[in-house]
């Protein structure tokens, strides 16, 4: 499956995008990520246990929170893409 | 009329005549505001009303047009409607100079056709959707941190913010504010409103159009 990462996410993953072995949830795949990068993503992905608020997760496109969340299925040739959001002005 | 002969082919002059009717309200006048109230009054929009409770220090001179040597401790707010004054004076703009709260939001955006949303807070943004939401009336959206903005139009029951920011109070911004990517939000949030106003093209409604300037990449996302 082909995971995306945009902005500043790619300081991290030094990829734009990623073949990622098959994951079954968007769990999963977000642990297999910070598995394989370490720390500093998972601080992006994660708010203690929780999934953080200052990322966007797409499916295909649709955001998960249109799916069923963190606990979405996925398919082999799914495509995720990663975004954090900002807020400054 | 000579001043807005130039903005003719990209609006009609009918279009140009009702822009002169309308109303804007602009929250926040530091990076993005500054450059919103600018383009809002050259275009001519009639009415505009700037709020910020802020006055500008020296950390804003690196971004922030409204800003320079000499407005350091004055209202950002105020400096607005003085250099709209100069820039166009055919335009009326209030002045607010009063951070945006529970209590007084609603009073604040009343009566304006669009309001912009150039806030650099999470809090604040959320408030100001909410007032939006009570009132009916759209809300463009932008945000910036450091070579990357995302722009979007909200309107009453949409919903956005929630999916775009979830629960999240607040963010730490640690990629900084350059002179540029405030710009381009604002160009962009601008360019929105006068769709809105015109009712032209396409708007960014239930859509979340991020920019990647380190990348050149333009992406919209369906929220």
């Amino acid at each position: 499956m082909k995971v995306k990462f945009f902005a500043y996410l790619r300081d991290y993953t030094k990829a734009k995008e990623i073949e990622l072995e098959y994951c079954s949830t968007v769990d999963e795949l977000l642990h297999r990520l910070c598995d394989r990068y370490g720390d500093e993503i998972r601080r992006k992905l994660f708010n203690g246990s929780e999934l953080s608020n200052e990322i966007i997760i797409l499916i295909n496109g649709r955001h998960i929170a249109h799916l069923e969340g963190r606990n979405t299925i996925l398919k082999e040739d799914d495509v995720i893409s990663i975004f954090p959001v900002v807020a400054g002005g | 009329m000579e001043r807005y002969q130039r903005n003719i082919g990209t609006l009609t002059v009918e279009e140009n005549e009702r822009i002169k009717n309308c109303r804007v309200c602009v929250v926040g006048c530091g990076g993005i505001g500054g450059y919103v109230i600018e383009m809002l009054g050259r275009l001519g929009i009639g009415y505009i009303t700037a709020v910020d409770g802020d006055v500008f220090d020296k950390t804003n001179l690196n971004r922030q047009i409204l800003s320079d040597d000499e407005s350091i401790g004055k209202s950002k707010a105020q400096k607005a409607k003085k250099r709209m004054m100069l820039v166009n004076p055919f335009v009326t703009v209030k002045a607010i100079e009063e951070k945006l709260t529970k209590e007084n939001a609603e009073k604040i955006i009343n009566g304006n056709d669009v309001v912009v949303d150039a806030l650099d807070n999470l809090e604040g943004r959320k408030l100001l959707a909410d007032a939006c939401e009570k009132l009916s009336i759209p809300l463009v959206h932008g945000a910036i941190e450091g070579w990357y903005a995302q722009v979007s139009t909200i309107f009453p029951g949409d919903r956005t913010f929630q999916r775009i920011y979830g629960k999240a109070t607040s963010k730490v911004n640690t990629l900084g504010n350059p002179s540029f990517t405030p710009a381009l939000a604002a160009s962009i949030e601008v360019s929105e409103v006068v769709k809105l106003l015109t009712g032209r093209g396409t708007i960014l409604r239930n859509k979340l159009l991020y920019v990647n300037l380190l990348d050149n990449e333009y992406t919209i996302i369906d929220l």
